[in-house]
C-alpha cells in the first residue's frame, strides 16, 4: 500500500495535465506553481498594468484549467495552449474595455501619457525606458501581444502564431513593424542620433564662438 | 556569438541583438538589406531591441497572492471526488511553501505541542510526593557509616580467624618438631654395621639446633623398638598396625641402603614422623638433606617448614581407603 504519492517536479507540462485531468491535485498544485507567475505577469503586461486586474485574470485561467481540463489536448504543448487561452481572455477583455470607453467616453487610467516636456531628461536611461514603456503601451493589441510575448516571455515565432492563431509571417512582420515604429519613435536614444546631435551642439557652440 | 534558442541566423533581430551594422558581413547584410533600408533605421532599432531587453530583465515581476492558491485547491477538491489520503497531502497542508514559517499549520501545533509539554513539566515537578504506603519500604536501613563500620568488623574477624588457623599451625608443628627431636635424641638407634667397620656408631643430631653428629656406642639396630627404618619411596606400604601403635619395627631393615636411612619416629601424636638422613658409612653424620614431618632439613642446617602439616590421624580416611584399595 503506498502512503506517500509521487513527486511532480521533473513531470512535463503535458504529462501534469494528464494526471490534473484524472483528478490529481499535487499535478494541479505543480501546474499552478510552474504557470501562475508567468500568467500573472503576462496578464500584468496585457491589461494596462493592472495588478488586480491581472489576479483575477490569473484565477480564472486557472479555475477554468480546474472545471474543464479535458479542453486542454494533451498532444498539443501545453504552453503554447496556456498562452492561447490568456490572449483569447485579454480580447474579450479589451472588448468590454471598448464598449466601457464608449459609455465613459474617458481614457483608461492605467494608461500613461506621455510628457515630452522634459528634454534635459531624455540622455537619461531610465527616461529611455520610460519612453519605451509607453510607446509599448501605445501599440496596437495584436503588436503589444506579439512583442510581449516575442521579447517578455521569449517564445519562438512559431509558439507565438500558435498562441495567436495566426501564421509565422504575420508574426514576423509584426515584430519587424514594432521594431520599426519603436525605433522612429525613440531615434534621438539611438547611438547614431546622439552622435548626430552633439555634432549639432558643437558645430552650434563654434558658430557662437566665432 | 552564440544562436538564440528562439532566433535563427536568418532573422533579422538575430543581428540587432548581435551585431554592428560595419561588422555585418556581405551575406549578414543581404538578410539585413531584406527590411531594412539604412543604416540609421538598423541602428534605431537596434536601440529598441536593447532598450526592450534590459527593461524586462530590470522589472521586477510580480508573485502571485498564496491565498490565490489555496482556494484554488479548495475548489479543486470541490470537483474531485473524494479520494485516498496521501501522507504528503497531510504535509503539504501542514507545511505550506506559500505560508512563513510561523504561519504554517505543523510549526503552530509544533509549538502548542511543545508550550503544553513545558507547562505540564513545571507544573508537575514540585510534586515528588507519593503515598507511602504504596512503596516497599527497607525497614532494616543503615547509614553508610554504619555499614561501613560492619564491613570493617567482618573484614577483622576474618583475619583474626586467619591469624589463629596460621598460628595453630605453627604450634602444631612446633609440637610435631619438638616431639619429634625428643624422640630423635632420646631413642637409641643402633645401625648393623659391616664387619669392616672401625666403630659401631649411631648418627643422630639434633637438626633443629646443631648439625653436629652424635656418637653413640653399642647401637644395634634389632634393639630398635620404635623406630621404623624403611626406605623412603616405600613409605606408604607400611602395615596399618605399625601406623596403629605407633611403633613398628620393619623386617626388611637388612634391605636398607648403607648411604640412606630412613629413621620414623612415630609417636601417638607424631605418626606421621619422618626422618629422612644420609649416613655416610665413613663419618656416619648427615651429609644430604633430612626431612622431618615434611620439612626439609638441609645439609647447611637450615630448614624449611612448610605452611601446612598433617597428622596421620587427619589422614586416616585416606589411609583406610588405600588400604582398602591394596
Amino acid at each position: 500500500m503506498k502512503l506517500v504519492k509521487k513527486s511532480y517536479t521533473a513531470e512535463t507540462d503535458e504529462n501534469l495535465m494528464r494526471e490534473v485531468i484524472k483528478g490529481n491535485n499535487l499535478a494541479f498544485s505543480e501546474i499552478y506553481d510552474r504557470w501562475s507567475k508567468p500568467m500573472l505577469n503576462y496578464f500584468y503586461k496585457m491589461l494596462w498594468q493592472d495588478r488586480e486586474k491581472a489576479e483575477d485574470f490569473m484565477q480564472e485561467i486557472f479555475t477554468k484549467i480546474i472545471h474543464k481540463p479535458q479542453l486542454y489536448n494533451p498532444s498539443r504543448a501545453f504552453k503554447t495552449w496556456i498562452y492561447s487561452v490568456a490572449n483569447n481572455m485579454c480580447k474579450n477583455e479589451y472588448r468590454r474595455a471598448e464598449v466601457r470607453k464608449g459609455t465613459s467616453n474617458s481614457l483608461h487610467d492605467n494608461i500613461i501619457v506621455h510628457d515630452s516636456s522634459a528634454p534635459d531628461k531624455e540622455h537619461d536611461k531610465n527616461i529611455f525606458n520610460d519612453r519605451l514603456k509607453e510607446e509599448l503601451e501605445l501599440l496596437s493589441e495584436n503588436h503589444k501581444k506579439t512583442f510581449i510575448l516575442r521579447f517578455k516571455h521569449d517564445l519562438s515565432i512559431k509558439d507565438i502564431a500558435e498562441i495567436l492563431e495566426t501564421s509565422e509571417g504575420t508574426v514576423k512582420s509584426r515584430i519587424f513593424y514594432t521594431l520599426k515604429k519603436l525605433g522612429k519613435n525613440l531615434k534621438e536614444f539611438s547611438p547614431v542620433a546622439k552622435t548626430i546631435m552633439v555634432g549639432v551642439c558643437l558645430i552650434e557652440l563654434v558658430q557662437y564662438i566665432i | 556569438m552564440m544562436e538564440d534558442r528562439n532566433r535563427s541566423k536568418m532573422d533579422v533581430e538575430f543581428y540587432l541583438l548581435n551585431r554592428d551594422y560595419n561588422e555585418l558581413t556581405i551575406d549578414e547584410l543581404a538578410i539585413v538589406k531584406e527590411h531594412v533600408e539604412s543604416e540609421q533605421e538598423f541602428n534605431e532599432m537596434k536601440a529598441v531591441v536593447m532598450g526592450v531587453g534590459n527593461i524586462f530583465k530590470e522589472e521586477k515581476e510580480l508573485e502571485p497572492n498564496p491565498a490565490i492558491k489555496v482556494a484554488l485547491l479548495k475548489e479543486f477538491d470541490k470537483q474531485q471526488p473524494a479520494g485516498a489520503y496521501w501522507l504528503n497531502g497531510i504535509f503539504v497542508s501542514l507545511f505550506p511553501k506559500e505560508k512563513k514559517l510561523f504561519q504554517k499549520p505543523g510549526m503552530q501545533l509544533i509549538g502548542l505541542a511543545a508550550s503544553v509539554l513545558l507547562i505540564v513539566t513545571i507544573a508537575f515537578n514540585g510534586n515528588t510526593e507519593m503515598n507511602n504506603s504504596t512503596l516497599a519500604q527497607n525497614e532494616d536501613f543503615k547509614t553508610e557509616e554504619e555499614a561501613f563500620e560492619e564491613h570493617s568488623k567482618i573484614e577483622k574477624d576474618q583475619a583474626n580467624e586467619e591469624k589463629n588457623l596460621e598460628k595453630n599451625d605453627l604450634q602444631s608443628t612446633f609440637e610435631l618438631i619438638e616431639k619429634e627431636i625428643e624422640v630423635a635424641t632420646l631413642n637409641e638407634v643402633e645401625i648393623e654395621e659391616k664387619p669392616e667397620s672401625v666403630e659401631n656408631k649411631v648418627t643422630t643430631t639434633d637438626f633443629m639446633y646443631d648439625a653436629q653428629p652424635i656418637e653413640s656406642e653399642d647401637a644395634d639396630l634389632s634393639s630398635v623398638s620404635d623406630a621404623d627404618y624403611r626406605r623412603n619411596d616405600n613409605i606408604l606400604n607400611e602395615s596399618e598396625e605399625s601406623f596403629n601403635n605407633g611403633i613398628s619395627k620393619d623386617k626388611e631393615k637388612g634391605a636398607m641402603s648403607d648411604d640412606k636411612l630412613v629413621i620414623s619416629a612415630i609417636t601417638p601424636a607424631t605418626a606421621e614422623v619422618v626422618e629422612e638422613f644420609s649416613m655416610e658409612d665413613d663419618e656416619g653424620y648427615f651429609a644430604e638433606d633430612v626431612s622431618v614431618a615434611g620439612a626439609l632439613v638441609t645439609g647447611n642446617n637450615s630448614i624449611d617448614l612448610p605452611v601446612n602439616t598433617r597428622t596421620l590421624a587427619e589422614d586416616s580416611d585416606l589411609i583406610g581407603i588405600l588400604y582398602t584399595a591394596m
